[in-house]
């Protein structure tokens, strides 16, 4: 090493001690440039190779939801019958397997009740919404409604998602159906039920998603998504249609909160000419898009949200997301050839 | 030296390794060159041009550029450069591919413009149409307007059995091609057309058949497009019978396998000389 040479490293070196901390990510020793996703206050950079797992071993089909436990787990529901719940640690380490009889393995919802966790899961294929333990043992199965004259057979049920309350309450969106929304006490017993198939402002095509929205104390509410509608809707507990924010371009899968903000996994860009279009989707706590990462920044004109849609090919077709208390993001997707998670690191 | 050497590992080790939380990763991420540009946005006012139509191209990223042909070439960075609205006044083929210098350039996106064809006098579907998908009934396919990828926009005729057409232009017109616009849509099991068997009578009773020789290439993947069949007629015709199938079975590798596929046909054009 010439003296040159040797004084304009010790520089570099002596330049990167004192920015240690701003330098991080930005240390340009190659041409290597992280992708960084996402808008405003909330971005990311993205781990493809999180939660790989053998194929031939524990093996995905469609990913259709992700939830974290109490312990922090990441949990995971595809529709493969070999193991349909699939548990890693946050790191993406697998944990765990179980679940055999779940062939449409769609909706995965926590519940924790007097300190114990138990997992709702929807099946469209069995017509059926079934509650269990967290590690996997039967405590209540729910079918077709049928006392309530809407539906003609119990094949028409095809529950998508659920959301518990405090209570132990719980509701169940039929998206994948008739698009009912049902209100059930904690036995199970069915209390209400309202929605339906239309394009009323209390109807849906495709209440794809649905959660419990407490984060006004003093009003709590329901969130649900009418996907094909690229609509958000606020319904009060019992029933009653309270307000609806349009998401433009946009098929919202459910809603996620976190905070006092909502994540969305989306299925696709509705314009889009190719395959694989979906991204995601923030609003903050005003019920404002802040972020959109894998699409265009989220721009209001006139307080009307310009059309959403993917710009470059990250996501296929996500479906669901979960968020941990480090603010990352654990992204499920349908139909994206058998492939696992993906997390996304805040920054 | 031994000191540099270690300090320099460590500026290195933390530089790579530090996330706004403080945690260390030991993973690496994606990198935005392994990363394609999705294909930029194209809007049209309408695809059958009677005085003018326009085109915006657009891609929400920063720094990207678009670039276009009106050749079926695909675009390169030496092509024309998308800058302002386009106004379309001709028949023709626009190509539009995404670039920016951190990404792999987008896949190709195209858009077709046809000349506005002849008013037909008498058009009859004499197969029966699917109630579900009748857009506006069999005029639909003679309206003058093609419809988008929106297969419920109204402006599209879906079936799952062939449809059989009479068209009669009570004069002897010399009619040189025919336009078939189609849907591809297979996550909707919309597929291409299959065949199509077009007979024609210059007398109005005695039906002779036309080679069309259209073979579509077998779709081996999803595929979302707009189809466009131009089949050269090059004759004296008054009275005219066209049969256009579905596909039949849908391919293995698709969830609908051996399935009839939905067949959706938008337009069908008329042109002679003097459209």
């Amino acid at each position: 090493m010439n003296r040159r040479n040797f004084l304009h490293k010790s520089a570099c070196i002596s330049a990167g001690i004192l920015t240690l901390p701003m330098y991080s990510g930005a240390y340009a020793f190659d041409t290597r440039k992280d992708l960084i996703i996402g808008h405003n206050s909330h971005r990311y950079k993205v781990d493809m190779n999180w939660g790989n797992l053998h194929s031939n071993k524990v093996p995905v089909k469609d990913c259709h939801e992700i939830i974290q436990d109490s312990k922090g787990r990441i949990v995971l529901l595809t529709n493969h019958v070999k193991n349909n719940i699939i548990i890693y640690d946050k790191s993406g380490k697998l944990l765990d397997t179980w679940g055999t009889t779940y062939p449409g393995a769609h909706g995965l919802t926590l519940s924790v009740e007097n300190g114990e966790e138990f997992l709702f899961i929807t099946d469209y294929d069995r017509h059926q919404v079934i509650k269990t333990t967290i590690d996997g043992r039967e405590v209540m199965t729910l079918d077709c409604p049928a006392d309530t004259g809407k539906y003609k057979n119990k094949e028409e049920f095809k529950p998508t998602e659920t959301t518990v309350l405090e209570n132990g309450d719980f509701y169940v969106a039929d998206g994948y159906g008739n698009q009912f929304i049902l209100h059930y006490n904690h036995k199970g017993e069915l209390l209400n039920i309202f929605g339906g198939r239309g394009t009323g402002e209390s109807q849906f095509l495709n209440a794809h998603g649905i959660c419990f929205d407490q984060r006004d104390k003093e009003n709590p509410v329901l969130l649900i998504t009418a996907r094909e509608q690229n609509t958000l809707k606020r319904f009060s507990l019992e029933g009653d249609f309270l307000s609806s924010m349009e998401v433009p371009g946009a098929l919202i899968c459910r809603p996620v909160i976190h905070g006092n903000e909502i994540y969305f996994a989306v299925l696709k860009s509705k314009e889009a000419t190719h395959d694989d279009s979906g991204f995601l989707l923030i609003m903050n706590e005003k019920n404002e898009v802040i972020s959109c990462p894998g699409a265009t920044k989220p721009i209001y004109k006139d307080s009307q949200l310009t059309e959403l849609y993917q710009t470059i090919k990250l996501f296929q077709h996500p479906h669901d997301v979960c968020v941990d208390e480090d603010d990352n993001i654990y992204v499920a997707q349908w139909n994206s050839g058998q492939t696992y998670p993906i997390k996304l690191t805040r920054i | 030296m031994k000191a540099l050497i270690i300090l320099w590992f460590a500026v290195f080790f933390y530089s790579c390794t530090t996330n706004k939380k403080g945690s260390i990763v030991t993973k690496s991420f994606l990198q935005t060159k392994e990363v394609q540009l999705a294909n930029p946005k194209i809007e049209v006012d309408h695809m059958i041009i009677d005085t003018s139509s326009r085109v915006v191209a657009s891609l929400g990223l920063d720094n990207v550029e678009i670039y276009y042909t009106i050749d079926g070439n695909e675009p390169t960075r030496k092509s024309k450069k998308y800058e302002e609205t386009i106004i379309v006044s001709k028949p023709g083929k626009y190509t539009f591919k995404a670039f920016h210098s951190g990404f792999i350039p987008s896949e190709t996106e195209t858009v077709s413009f046809y000349k506005k064809g002849i008013n037909v006098d008498h058009f009859s579907v004499i197969s029966s149409l699917d109630k579900k998908y009748p857009g506006q009934g069999e005029n639909t396919l003679i309206n003058h307007q093609k419809g988008s990828l929106n297969f419920k926009d109204g402006q599209w005729i879906g079936v799952t059995e062939p449809i059989v057409a009479v068209i009669d232009f009570k004069d002897m017109i010399f009619l040189e091609s025919l336009d078939i616009g189609y849907l591809v849509n297979t996550s909707a099991w919309i597929f291409p057309i299959e065949e199509v068997f077009i007979s024609f009578s210059e007398d109005g009773v005695n039906f002779k058949s036309i080679e069309t020789n259209q073979i579509l290439k077998e779709l081996t993947k999803d595929t979302t497009k707009l189809g466009n069949m131009h089949i050269s007629i090059q004759k004296e015709i008054r009275k005219m019978r066209i049969e256009i199938t579905n596909t039949k079975s849908i391919p293995e590798w698709h969830q609908g396998k051996s399935n009839p596929g939905w067949l959706f046909m938008d337009e069908w054009i008329f042109n002679t000389k003097n459209n």
